[in-house]
């Protein structure tokens, strides 16, 4: 019996570990100064130089961070408006539309929503572009917020925001000083995960971006299709992962906090 | 945000259903003014079975290994004291939230023909050869399985954690040994999170692009995702039939799903 529990632990220690084993192998391969990716000479940074000093590189990481910036701008202000609009809804009926309607862009094949939003910006005739991106970003970005404001809001009630009223408070006052600090937390946290979700796509993207325009995850995706493996691209892809895991630890930390008040 | 989705989200969805049905056939370009059923006509053969089935079995292997590999680190991590489950869990949802292309690009480092792990097998002297290769669908069924642990380990981890002890206790008190209390009490109870996780993974899997083409090489061209992906340009309307096909797909799973779950087993 010790046996099996002791197995047991060793197997979800190095499935764990597992779990983090290719982007550490990322990692320290982009710090290996031979061009022969897999023959380790020596710690160099020579491939981050490099790619600090391509263009492509540096403008694709500025038009990744704008998007995702814009993404999660926008995704805050519909996302918190329709998370404490939810939290209110009565009738079954309404709040399963809701429902349906934020879930389904998470449930929907990135390839589907991504040809039909293409499909869509030709025929109405919306050029690709970084507005685009942002735009088909919004879409799957807001979902995330609105159902973790709308989890926040529910655990709250409506209490509060009736005492603000009785208390003479103005609808606007109301929702500044009271239901938008206590949806903040969520708010917060909302908003990670919408930079994450926008800063990590491909699929969307591809299909939104011009060739000027092109993200970060869109230049790696497509080098690495063509040709696999190359030292610039371990940098590349290094620095992109570093971005998207700070902002998954600062999230965890921010949604713990949620969770212990 | 209502008014958003509907702009952004239904009205493009009712682009793929006019392409489909062949109101419109070239992007950008003006209706054709007419209604057919031209591009579910040409979908209506052999190589969309192919594919179809194809795509199937990839998103079913994923399915059920991801469900083989997780299913014993979900039951250790349930069952560890609260502390070390916080602290575990945020390690289960760090990798869930880093970008799954650069984990998949991580993969092919280590994996592909002349990688790290083909290097170290032959440094060690324990083959002559590349044991692993990318390029074909069995390493997509691997890359993919990989990638989407998280979303198989996380419900099965919140079913685990919420069974109720009492019922494991009893079945020992009634004299059942581990074996059978694990597969008469403890698998049986976890099935809304197997059913959660399956569900997950199985519709990821089957509308999957970027795995596929990253690792599947050639052979990546028999999923559907990456066929849908190939002909968006030169075959707009076929692309929009075999969308719809796929999104029809992935309702009747999913409707057979909460079927047999009800709804409140689906929940996440």
């Amino acid at each position: 019996m010790k046996w099996g529990r002791a197995l047991l632990r060793g197997y979800t220690m190095a499935f764990l570990a597992a779990l983090y084993a290719p982007i550490a192998v990322l990692i320290a391969l982009s710090f290996n100064e031979s061009r022969l990716v897999y023959v380790w000479t020596g710690f160099s940074t020579r491939w981050y130089e490099q790619i600090f000093a391509n263009r492509l590189y540096t403008s694709a990481l500025l038009t990744s961070v704008i998007v995702a910036l814009a993404t999660t701008l926008l995704s805050l202000v519909f996302g918190t408006m329709a998370g404490i609009a939810a939290a209110r809804i009565i009738s079954p009926r309404v709040d399963l539309l809701w429902t349906s309607l934020v879930l389904l862009p998470l449930i929907m094949p990135e390839i589907v929503e991504a040809l039909s939003l293409s499909l869509f910006y030709g025929a109405v005739g919306i050029p690709n572009g970084i507005g685009a991106t942002i735009l088909g970003h919004v879409v799957f970005s807001v979902s995330f917020v609105a159902l973790i404001v709308r989890a926040r809001m529910a655990g709250v009630g409506k209490a509060y925001e009736e005492a603000s009223m009785v208390l003479g408070a103005t609808r606007v006052q109301t929702f500044l000083k009271v239901l938008l600090p206590i949806a903040l937390p969520a708010v917060t946290a909302g908003a990670f995960l919408a930079f994450a979700a926008s800063f990590d796509d491909v699929v969307k993207s591809d299909f939104t971006t011009s060739a000027t325009t092109r993200t970060l995850p869109i230049i790696i995706f497509s080098e690495a299709a063509r040709g696999g493996v190359s030292a610039g691209l371990n940098a590349l892809a290094t620095v992109t992962v570093v971005i998207s895991l700070a902002f998954a630890m600062i999230r965890n930390a921010a949604e713990r906090r949620i969770s212990q008040t | 945000m209502t008014l958003f989705q509907a702009i952004f989200f239904i009205a493009p969805f009712a682009f793929i259903v006019l392409y489909a049905f062949g109101y419109y056939s070239r992007i950008g370009g003006p209706p054709t003014g007419e209604v057919s059923l031209v591009n579910f006509n040409s979908i209506w053969n052999t190589g969309t079975v192919v594919i179809l089935s194809r795509t199937a079995a990839v998103a079913g292997a994923v399915t059920a290994l991801s469900f083989v590999l997780a299913y014993p680190a979900a039951y250790y991590m349930a069952n560890l004291p609260p502390r070390t489950r916080g602290l575990v869990v945020m390690l289960l949802m760090i990798p869930f939230w880093t970008s799954f292309l650069l984990r998949t690009y991580g993969l092919v480092n280590i994996f592909q023909g002349g990688g790290l792990a083909n290097q170290f097998l032959i440094a060690t002297g324990l083959s002559q050869d590349d044991v692993f290769r990318t390029r074909n669908l069995s390493s997509v069924v691997w890359a993919e399985t990989y990638t989407f642990l998280p979303f198989m380990v996380l419900p099965l981890y919140a079913t685990l954690e919420r069974l109720d002890r009492s019922s494991i206790e009893a079945s020992y008190i009634l004299g059942a040994g581990r074996v059978r209390t694990f597969f008469r009490v403890v698998l049986p109870l976890s099935t809304p999170g197997i059913l959660a996780g399956s569900l997950l993974v199985f519709i990821i899997a089957m509308g999957e692009l970027v795995i596929p083409t990253l690792v599947g090489g050639i052979e990546a061209q028999f999923l559907i995702g990456n066929a849908i992906y190939d002909l968006r340009g030169t075959s707009t309307g076929i692309a929009a039939a075999l969308s719809l096909l796929l999104i029809a797909i992935i309702l009747a799973v999913s409707l057979v799903y909460i079927r047999i779950g009800g709804r409140e087993g689906l929940r996440l």
